[in-house]
């Protein structure tokens, strides 16, 4: 019996975005944008809802009067991740 | 595939948007290369000026090139601070402990030119107590060249060693084949200090430096401006 695929994750761009942030420390959310190139209003969603899900956390500054948001993949996020690409393997494999 | 088109993803297309995006992300982190470019720089100048120096017997006065490195120790601390003060857009998971090593390896060339130029003094202190001294003489003709003759023998080694731990450390860990390439002749370059004369020596340091850090700058400067000029969207 196959798991079911996390459906928080299971989603083009939440998984590029997850993906993107297993790699690194934190990323400012300028450098998610141009690296999934999805629009500013597309993403800044996908990251609420990341960051509703316990997946992400999302600190606010200002440089010079600009604002800046960065990400980080929480614990809990890197294990959705780990279960998420477990489950994948799962549906990949030759019976 | 579109960011913005929010289909449902095969299995298959999952795996593959996983594996490009991570592949992204080892990508999209350049340094500006800076610091890599000053530090080749300068020991360059200063493995070539010391060259210069011993070959045609030409005196800087109380000028020792090598000390160029501790001049650069202070533009590098501007450098760090600067970068720690601007907010990169991205920051992996190991750059905390790269700039570590790097600093700590700025805080042991500090050391080791300290060493180089205190050493000889000090065991000439220690020898004269003793009632000992370390005299140099021509063989040939039996001559006294020297009455006190204290050196670090073939300080340029240890130097080289130095060199090499802070380059393969950032080659391995950030996957920066350039800089890989370098360590790599610097430990062959090493081995060839051993048997070469202290002045030829110099200028290998000089040729460790290019391959270490000037070559690997430039490499990095490119690619830092190339990411910095790129359209936004892709």
């Amino acid at each position: 019996m196959f798991k079911e695929l996390d459906p928080i994750l299971h989603s083009q761009l939440r998984l590029a975005v997850v993906s993107l942030l297993i790699s690194l420390q934190e990323a400012e959310f300028t450098f998610i944008k141009e690296k999934t190139g999805a629009t500013a209003g597309n993403l800044s969603v996908q990251i609420q809802k990341l960051k509703e899900a316990g997946y992400v956390e999302v600190t606010k500054t200002f440089k010079d009067n600009y604002p800046l948001t960065n990400c980080k993949i929480t614990p809990q996020g890197i294990a959705a991740f780990e279960n998420y690409v477990a489950t994948l393997q799962q549906y990949l494999k030759p019976s | 595939m579109s960011m913005n088109n929010q289909k449902p993803l095969t299995e298959l297309e999952s795996l593959q948007l996983i594996s490009s995006m991570i592949q992204k992300a080892k990508g999209g982190v350049n340094r500006n290369g800076i610091g890599a470019l000053m530090w080749g720089t300068v020991v360059a100048l200063a493995g070539i000026l010391s060259y210069i120096k011993a070959e045609f017997d030409i005196s800087y006065g109380w000028f020792d090139p090598w000390l160029l490195c501790l001049l650069a120790l202070i533009p590098q601390i501007f450098i760090v601070r600067k970068e720690r003060l601007q907010k990169r857009l991205a920051k992996r998971h190991d750059d905390d402990v790269i700039n570590a090593v790097w600093s700590v390896y700025g805080i042991s060339i500090f050391m080791l030119v300290f060493y180089f130029n205190l050493v000889p003094a000090a065991t000439e202190g220690l020898m004269a107590q003793r009632n000992l001294a370390v005299l140099l003489k021509d063989t040939a003709t039996g001559q006294i060249i020297d009455t006190a003759f204290y050196t670090v023998y073939s300080h340029i080694s240890l130097l080289l060693i130095l060199f090499a731990v802070p380059t393969l450390i950032t080659g391995i860990g950030h996957q920066n084949k350039p800089m890989l390439i370098g360590g790599i002749l610097n430990i062959v370059l090493f081995f060839v200090t051993l048997y070469t004369n202290a002045k030829y020596d110099n200028l290998i340091a000089a040729v460790v430096a290019i391959g270490n850090w000037l070559v690997p700058g430039i490499i990095m400067r490119k690619q830092y401006l190339q990411a910095k000029h790129a359209p936004a969207n892709v």
